[in-house]
């Protein structure tokens, strides 16, 4: 009895969540260790198409594991990350890969804050350079105005 | 409605008050510190921190003398004649002008943006209202009138029935079957519950007959031969496997219960004509 | 009719900040100090208005009034109380009412504050008025929670898994105090610039509400990162997602800002970058707002708004910022300091962090519009992800933490470099040491991650050695050290322990992101998958109802893989949620000092036996727990800070003769 009250709410929870995604079969990692390794690096640079901005490493989405089994296989037949890269760009567009290409388009966007730090940082630097001479210490007079302003009664109040 | 009146007119009167004693205080601020006087104290304050900061360390003998020499020079180059602070005459009339038409800018922009005089719909007040009166209610509505009173008796088989009828009515059928398990898991008799129970996993699983569906249709059949709803899916069930001896044992009750005009008879003979030929063919 | 109070008190929050903004102005151009104070105090009651409205729009959740559309979208009877409460402010309208509450209550402060000038004061509260009045226009007329159904639906809508969960329930709140912070500073900043005076008094009102902002901003984003984490099942914990950027822009600029308030406070240089700062950071928090909510960036935080609000705050946003960028420019010049200071000096260095910390800000802006920008211009789409901000601005923030750990040891005004660095040389040798030990005893070997790892070293030993340097430590008996460091003002363990708190987030960080391992298996009861040093057992699974939801919880036992120390038992959960159909996971965490193994339980399947199996994630993350402790850590540094002296100052009415003595 329990267990087929068990059963059953196993069962809505397999049949409901099979409406809510369909059945992905676990991932299968390469048996090479190395060229495992390539694919999970490259995992994290490639983007889950249908998901709002995560990896395919980190997304649970159908799509994002067709994605990873189309690497791994790429992986094994020997291409090249670049020719993977190249291959995912040619299919989805410049949007599948987190690293923005590097165009003239994307020149501001690569070399803009370099070139920022170094512009900003010479302009200190100049400014640095013309330093204005050392403030000479104050004075008797001025160290007594500042003196009686300060600790000024009501009377000599007023400036 | 009264008493919405009575608090809305209670807060703008609070409002006004505290702008009134603020308007008031800052008539103090004339005898209290001026601006000359914080002047003095940040500037004591400031050469101060920077005798703190010789002691300590942070600033050798040179250093020191020279900011100090800017910080005096720029202390005695700020000071400024006092900018008068006057009280006009009326400047309290003015901060009542200012309340009052905020209290009447305030009102006339909630008649417009609000729904002055809308009571209140918590939850429980609602569904106590649904309870006092059954008849005229939506089933959802129903629903969440059972739902209640389930939290309150979670052992009363008659309450999760129902309850589970009424979320079957107003579509959570996921909800239904929960219902239905928990009142079958009291009595697990009742199979009338069992054909529900099936009925609502075959809706969450959009008219597909899985396998806990087809469980519990056959425990409903089990207690009671005469569950022709239930006899209907099982038939169904066994249609769509190809199982045509099953299908017409399922149906066969059904279509001698059913009036011989009665649409649903030709449909129900059409499927299993169409099985048969399938059956035969393979 | 609490919710038409609600609805009521909104609107005279909104009327009483016109009022306080129209009064302050006036005040201030007639310099009338009556009108002045009824100024004040009405942005005290606008505060309290808005009290009472938030907390009729909680009570509104708490007893379900579906009648409210608001609670209707984003609420429903099966919600656990506490998650229906935080239904309030989880949804676009509530949060505005919140940012509007901590506006007008921050505004009130301000205006309650004694000891400022009387211009000063009555500027910045007229200008916090206006941003309150722009901010409650905009949640009144555009994004009113209280908005009614005549038909009250039966049910609420929502029942988002994700956002039950404590640490995203006060995520926001904590968030929001940050941001807003910012905009006292902001307020200050203009009142400065029309008041064309930046000196050390002002710099002693501007640095405690940077700090308090930032460190604000400091536990709320490491609370969303920590969310992240044990939450969303991934191990990850930043994933430069454009809405954490837009939390990290103005964390950026509020640490520059309230460095750049200390040399102002201290010294008065540093004026123009002061004001600067305080405008930008409270810029970038409404970038913030604008940007979450606009529909603009594809991200899983975003609130989800028709554009046309957004266009609104992207107005309100221009039009505040703008404006108080033109005043900068006009008066700049006006309000240059004369304070001068050596290039290789506390000053300098500070100039060079506000350098550093200000690029880092333009190169994550950069990086999350960039993409819009070019989309916008040339049609052309791009993504813009971790690779391309660990390239750029990773770089930049190493050089900074390199350069950091030498500026506690440099005077003001002129600093002994070579005498610094002589000082620090010991640190430098352990931290190289650390790194070369560290490049040597972990497994896989990795050049750069074992850099990393020094510069942590280098940052938590500098901070250590400022603070023996201070103190005497093995120079002086123990006694005078021991009372040295009591008579050591709390800013200077503040800035030990926040420097070091960077430190220790940056080991963390470098050390998990570089030496974590993941392994993943289908797992029949009884099976077991190992990943790094650990290894975990399927004992079992069992089906568990929760309110509103069921879940597939797993019990699993965790041990090392060459079996000493102690097993552990973790629970991992897979939860349903049938109202919505979500799916979430609970992960199963073990914390083994500071390395956690994470544990996640996944899809059901089947072995090719034919037994049931369960895919079984587990990661190991080794000195996780220093991610989080690292800003804990930043943030109590602030803490300690901003205790500091400011009680001791005393300037009321009555203390005019008082002179302060020094040491």
């Amino acid at each position: 009895m329990r267990r087929m009250l068990t059963l059953g709410l196993l069962a809505a929870l397999v049949a409901t969540t099979a409406l809510a995604e369909p059945a992905v079969g676990p991932d299968r990692p390469l048996a090479d260790a190395a060229q495992e390794a390539r694919a999970r690096e490259l995992f994290t640079d490639i983007r889950c198409v249908v998901c709002q901005h995560e990896a395919i490493a980190d997304s649970p989405a159908a799509i994002a594991a067709d994605m990873r089994a189309l690497v791994r296989e790429q992986i094994a037949e020997g291409q090249s990350d670049e020719a993977i890269r190249r291959d995912l760009v040619r299919r989805y567009g410049d949007y599948v890969l987190f690293t923005p290409p590097f165009r003239w388009g994307t020149l501001v966007l690569w070399l803009g804050p370099f070139l920022l730090a170094i512009g900003a940082g010479t302009a200190l630097f100049m400014r640095a350079r013309r330093r204005k001479p050392e403030e000479a210490a104050l004075d008797e007079r001025e160290e007594a105005e500042l003196d009686a302003w300060i600790k000024a009664d009501d009377e000599s109040g007023q400036a | 409605m009264t008493i919405f009146w009575i608090l809305t007119a209670a807060l703008t009167a609070l409002a006004a008050l505290l702008v009134l004693t603020g308007a008031r205080r800052g008539a103090g601020h004339i005898s209290g510190m001026s601006e000359t006087e914080t002047d003095r104290l940040s500037g004591a304050r400031e050469l101060a921190e920077l005798d703190r900061m010789k002691a300590r360390g942070l600033l050798d003998e040179a250093g020191w003398k020279s900011a100090r020499a800017e910080a005096g020079r720029r202390i005695l180059a700020a000071r400024r004649a006092e900018g008068a602070l006057s009280v006009g005459a009326r400047d309290g009339l003015w901060v009542l002008v200012g309340v009052g038409a905020t209290a009447a800018v305030a009102l006339a922009l909630y008649f417009g943006i609000g729904r002055p005089g809308m009571l209140d719909q918590p939850y429980q007040k609602r569904v106590a209202e649904w309870a006092a009166k059954p008849e005229a209610l939506e089933p959802a509505q129903v629903a969440a009138v059972m739902n209640a009173v389930v939290r309150e008796k979670p052992d009363d088989v008659m309450a999760l029935s129902m309850l589970g009828a009424a979320r079957f009515e107003a579509g959570d059928a996921v909800g239904a079957a929960s219902a239905f398990r928990r009142a079958l898991a009291i009595a697990p008799d009742n199979a009338q519950n069992w054909a529900r129970l099936g009925e609502s996993l075959v809706r969450t699983s959009e008219g597909r007959i899985g396998a806990d569906a087809e469980a519990a249709f056959r425990e409903a059949v089990k207690r009671d031969a005469n569950q022709l709803g239930a006899r209907y899916f099982l038939g169904e069930a066994a249609l769509a496997r190809g199982d045509v001896a099953e299908g017409e044992r399922m149906w066969g009750p059904i279509l001698r219960v059913l009036e011989p005009n009665d649409p649903r008879r030709p449909e129900l003979e059409q499927l299993l004509a169409e099985a048969r030929a399938k059956g035969d063919k393979s | 009719m609490i919710v038409e109070l609600g609805s009521f008190a909104l609107i005279l929050s909104l009327v009483l900040s016109v009022l306080g903004a129209v009064m302050a102005t006036w005040g201030r151009i007639q310099r009338r100090p009556v009108i002045a104070g009824a100024a004040s105090a009405a942005m005290l009651a606008s505060a309290l208005a808005i009290v009472v409205a938030f907390a009729a729009l909680v009570f509104a959740y708490v007893t379900s009034d579906f009648s409210v559309a608001n609670v209707a979208a984003n609420s429903h009877t099966d919600k656990p109380m506490f998650y229906k409460i935080a239904g309030a402010w989880g949804n676009h309208e509530g949060s505005l009412l919140l940012w509007c509450l901590v506006l007008t209550a921050f505004g009130a402060v301000l205006g309650l504050s004694r000891g400022l000038p009387f211009g000063l004061k009555t500027s910045a509260v007229a200008v916090q008025a206006v941003l309150s009045t722009m901010f409650l226009s905009f949640a009144a007329f555009t994004s009113n929670p209280f908005n009614r159904l005549l038909e009250a639906p039966v049910q609420g809508r929502s029942l988002n898994p994700l956002l039950q969960d404590p640490a995203l329930a006060i995520h926001p709140p904590l968030l929001y105090m940050g941001y807003v912070g910012f905009s006292v500073c902001f307020s200050l900043a203009v009142a400065a610039l029309i008041e064309k005076r930046v000196d050390p008094a002002w710099g002693r009102w501007v640095r405690p509400w940077a700090l308090a902002s930032w460190a604000l901003l400091t536990v709320g984003i490491g609370l969303g990162s920590f969310w992240a984490y044990y939450e969303l099942g991934w191990g990850g914990w930043w994933f430069w997602d454009p809405v954490e950027n837009a939390s990290f822009l103005p964390w950026l600029a509020g640490a520059a800002l309230l460095h750049s308030a200390i040399v102002t406070e201290r010294r008065g240089a540093l004026a123009g970058w002061t004001v600067f700062l305080s405008i930008l950071a409270f810029t970038f928090s409404m970038l913030g707002a604008f940007l979450v909510r606009s529909g603009v960036l594809t991200s899983v935080h975003a609130f989800a708004v028709d554009p046309e609000r957004g266009m609104m705050l992207l107005a309100i946003l221009g039009i505040a910022s703008g404006a108080a960028f033109v005043l900068f420019a006009l008066r700049a010049p006006a309000i240059r300091s004369m304070a001068t200071f050596a290039p290789v000096s506390r000053e300098g260095m500070l100039v060079l962090n506000n350098l550093f910390l200000t690029t880092a800000a333009v190169t994550v802006l950069l990086g999350t519009l960039y993409p819009l920008l070019l989309e916008a211009t040339t049609g052309a789409t791009i993504s813009v992800g971790p690779p391309y901000f660990n390239a750029v601005f990773a770089p930049l923030m190493a050089v900074a933490c390199v350069i950091l750990p030498a500026g506690p040891f440099l005077a003001w005004k002129r600093g002994d470099l070579k005498g610094a660095l002589q000082r620090l040389r010991f640190a430098a040798l352990l931290a190289v040491a650390g790194a070369g030990l560290a490049f040597v005893l972990f497994d896989p070997k990795k050049a750069l991650a074992a850099a990393g790892i020094g510069l942590g070293l280098w940052l938590i030993l500098g901070a250590i050695f400022e603070v023996a340097e201070r103190t005497r430590a093995m120079r002086a008996p123990l006694a005078e050290t021991l009372r040295r460091g009591r008579n050591l003002p709390l800013g200077a363990w503040g800035m030990a322990l926040a420097h070091a708190g960077l430190g220790v987030f940056i080991l963390g960080a470098v050390v998990e992101t570089g030496f974590k391992v993941e392994a993943a298996r289908a797992l029949p009861l009884k099976g077991e998958v190992a990943a790094g040093p650990w290894k975990v057992r399927l004992d079992e699974v069992n089906i568990v109802e929760g309110p509103n939801y069921l879940a597939e919880q797993g019990k699993l036992t965790v041990a090392r893989a060459d079996g000493r120390g102690r097993e552990k038992t973790v629970t991992a959960e897979r939860r349903f949620f049938p109202a919505g159909g979500q799916t979430t996971t609970e992960v199963g965490l073990d914390f083994r000092g500071l390395d956690d193994v994470y544990v996640v339980m996944g899809e059901r399947g089947q072995t090719e036996a034919g037994e049931q199996s369960w895919v079984v994630r587990l990661y190991w993350n080794p000195w996780a727990r220093l991610i989080f402790l690292g800003p804990l850590m930043m943030a109590l540094g602030g803490l300690v800070s901003l205790l500091d002296r400011r009680l001791r100052v005393g300037a009321g009415p009555g203390a005019r003769r008082r002179k302060e003595v020094g040491a």
